[in-house]
């Protein structure tokens, strides 16, 4: 395995995750397809630091780790404005939510 | 070689997770996909011999962000799902052309990448092997890493 394949491999998670958050009208839809992309950018930290010249350094999980810990808190705090939402609009759909166009 | 196959399944894995979790139409269906989608890439964090990571995205991403989203469908989407209507937004298909061209984008950028780096890059069964080695000592790894550390603090401090 070099580390190209991951590479790519993230590219195409990264992908699929922003392809998710253009297309779907879901809100919660929307916030996996962020989670996917997050995810996405930690494989890359992860296998930039396994092929670097002293992995012994650990610079790679500490990048991920903080990335993990602010995408949990991301979530709910994600999860609580769709609910607040839907409270207000009864609906989670993106396109009905349109106040400030109006 | 078992490495080569673990990487294919797992990306597999990884990569129809994360499709399925986009395109289903039922929500809790997606929360599933995602939660596969999230274990192919912990296994992909072991392959990368990040164990702690691993652990910590079974813990953290399977556990509580998916219990967490079950939790916001049920009092969002009385039933899970968009009932009947249409599924993609207005214009999504400038979406998939954007998606399409960043991917075009970061292809072309790990380009260079494959030139320069390659040749120092290490495999991962390489260290593996060096930690079975039954000749492998510890102590002066140890201290080759404290020196690396002194060195770094050392350019920092002048």
């Amino acid at each position: 395995m070099t580390l190209h394949h991951y590479l790519i491999l993230a590219a195409v998670l990264f992908c699929v995750g922003l392809m998710g958050a253009f297309t779907r009208r879901n809100a919660i839809v929307v916030l996996f397809s962020v989670e996917i992309m997050l995810n996405a950018a930690n494989l890359n930290f992860i296998a930039f630091w396994r092929y670097s010249d002293n992995p012994e350094l650990l610079h790679g999980p500490m990048f991920t780790l903080f990335a993990i810990a602010v995408a949990a808190a991301e979530v709910a705090v994600g999860l609580a404005l769709v609910i607040a939402v839907y409270r207000h609009f009864k609906t989670v759909d993106l396109e009905s939510m349109n106040t400030l166009r109006e | 070689m078992n490495e080569v196959i673990a990487f294919w399944i797992l990306s597999a894995i990884a990569v129809l997770g994360a499709l399925v979790a986009v395109r289903k139409r039922n929500l809790i269906h997606g929360v599933f996909a995602l939660l596969v989608f999230f274990a192919g890439l912990s296994g992909l964090f072991l392959l990368l011999l990040a164990e702690f990571i691993a652990a910590v995205q079974v813990l953290v991403y399977i556990g509580a962000v998916g219990v967490l989203l079950l939790f916001a469908i049920m009092l969002t989407e009385r039933v899970a799902g968009d009932d009947g209507r249409r599924m993609t937004s207005r214009g999504w298909s400038w979406g998939l052309v954007v998606a399409a061209a960043v991917f075009v984008l970061l292809l072309l950028s790990l380009w260079p990448v494959q030139q320069l780096s390659m040749p120092k890059a290490k495999d991962p069964s390489e260290f593996l092997t060096q930690i079975s080695d039954p000749g492998y000592d510890g102590n002066s790894e140890r201290k080759r890493i404290l020196n690396s550390v002194r060195t770094i603090v050392n350019r920092w401090s002048n």
